[in-house]
């Protein structure tokens, strides 16, 4: 029993001690987007226990923190709606229903535009948390999917629609049975009678809600991240193992970084690009090879970016996430239902947090909730 | 009892590939499928009688040489030219729309 009192008050000062923007006390959670299910799991990052399974509605994707912490929203693509969750009591709120195939979304820092993409619409919806409707549709080619902004300075969001098949052949066979059975729409919802692929990341400016400007990336987009800077934007795209370092201002490709293939095995399977993240000092950049199961982190303080290290995780990795203190590395373990850790400072994995079986773990967003 | 296996070949570039597989006997007799999702070239996985991928969970049915059963993968998984003998299986070709994707 007195041990037992003594853990609790070594814990409850680790939480109060969480590094965040502000001196108020926080607890750190992890939100994880079971989009194999229905469920997000909350994580606590001390412990890296479950400490809340919220059934949100069918194959959870899309994550979005305001930047107090207060609030998640997530969106559900099987039901098409976005959730708000209560944070501090992690219970959810309220819904609203956008419409079929919800993606990705990311939130102003004023926490009052929404931006989120609909996949079979060609469409991203930008939705006002004040007035809980959507306020502004965004048209674009291919398939929302992704959508980032820089942590400083909110006012251009970076969309990245990616392909109904990574390749265009497949996509354009995709689209035509698709169409065929109706469920390809605009963003009035009316049926689409052509479908045309993406090779672009939309620049929206918040202030408009229009598109501003495009930059060219030579094939759909995947995963994306901004620096909090908003100088730069690292991507994954299709059809290239590795990852696009872009000048935001000058809305170009300024390096092009291979991985590095070093076994049989990776020389002879097949893999993608798929997950990218910046640590929260903004000295490296991280993205996985899924395929090959292996987490790459490169130095971004200087570029040419540096490989620091290649960190295989046993498994497929798919997205990525940071604690906000910079300790530690999240990877989403699709295939495995799992999620890795990973100490940033060794870049060792140090443990596997198993989820339930083909609860699917893809999105997932470590958050400073501030403590009431 | 359906086994996984790795099959490696010579692609037309003269690159050698692997790829996944699965052995399963039907009614029919024994098949074998690529294991790649026809989506996104994810490895899928055996979920009970079928196979699922982890990346957008299509499904498929094995015993039904991987027909599309749901899921954005929208057609079966690719097909594989083999051999059976007494000993065992031979995987001799790859479906031609796989080798464009792997080149």
């Amino acid at each position: 029993m007195r041990w037992a009192g003594i853990m609790a008050a070594v814990c409850t000062a680790c939480l109060c001690s969480s590094p965040t923007s502000s001196s108020a006390p926080v607890t750190v959670k992890l939100y994880v987007a079971a989009t194999g299910g229905s469920e997000v799991y909350v994580i606590d990052v001390d412990t890296n226990a479950i400490i809340k399974t919220l059934n949100v509605g069918k194959q959870p994707h899309g994550i979005a923190a305001t930047t107090d912490g207060r609030w998640v929203w997530i969106a559900t693509e099987g039901d098409g709606k976005i959730h708000k969750i209560d944070a501090v009591h992690d219970v959810v709120t309220a819904n609203f229903n956008l419409g079929p195939y919800q993606q990705e979304m990311e939130i102003t820092n004023d926490g009052r535009l929404l931006y989120t993409g609909r996949f079979m619409d060609g469409c991203y919806d930008v939705f006002d948390t004040k007035k809980g409707k959507v306020v502004a549709h965004l048209p674009v080619d291919g398939s929302p999917h992704n959508v980032v902004k820089a942590a400083n300075d909110s006012r251009f969001m970076y969309l990245a629609p990616m392909n109904l098949s990574p390749t265009g052949a497949d996509s354009a066979v995709a689209a035509k049975y698709a169409i065929s059975r109706g469920v390809l729409r605009d963003c009035d919802g009316k049926p689409k009678a052509a479908y045309t692929t993406n090779d672009k990341i939309y620049v929206a400016d918040t202030l408009s809600n229009t598109i501003v400007g495009t930059i060219p990336v030579g094939n759909a987009p995947r995963p994306i991240v901004a620096s909090d800077d908003g100088k730069r934007l690292y991507a994954d795209i299709d059809g290239f193992l590795g990852f696009l370092v872009i000048d935001t201002k000058a809305r170009k490709v300024i390096e092009r970084v291979k991985f590095p293939l070093v076994t049989d095995d990776e020389k002879t399977t097949f893999s993608r690009a798929h997950g990218i993240g910046i640590t929260p000092d903004q000295k490296e950049v991280w993205t996985n090879s899924v395929n090959h199961g292996v987490v790459y982190a490169y130095d971004r303080t200087a570029e040419p970016v540096r490989l620091i290290a290649r960190i295989p995780v046993g498994a497929s990795p798919y997205w990525v996430a940071f604690s906000p203190d910079d300790r530690f590395g999240y990877i989403a373990l699709a295939q495995d239902d799992a999620i890795a850790v990973i100490d940033v400072a060794t870049h060792k994995l140090i443990k596997t947090i198993s989820l339930p079986k083909n609860s699917g773990p893809k999105t997932l967003q470590a958050v400073a909730v501030p403590v009431q | 009892m359906p086994v996984l296996f790795k099959a490696r070949f010579t692609k037309s570039d003269g690159n050698d590939s692997v790829i996944p597989g699965l052995a399963v006997r039907t009614p029919a007799g024994p098949v074998a499928i690529c294991t790649y999702c026809p989506h996104e070239l994810c490895v899928i996985k055996l979920d009970g009688q079928l196979l699922r991928c982890p990346c957008h969970f299509s499904l498929f049915d094995p015993q039904h040489d991987g027909a599309w059963i749901s899921g954005p993968a929208l057609r079966r998984t690719f097909q594989l030219q083999y051999e059976t003998k007494a000993s065992g299986l031979t995987v001799t070709g790859v479906e031609a729309d796989l080798e464009r994707r792997l080149l």
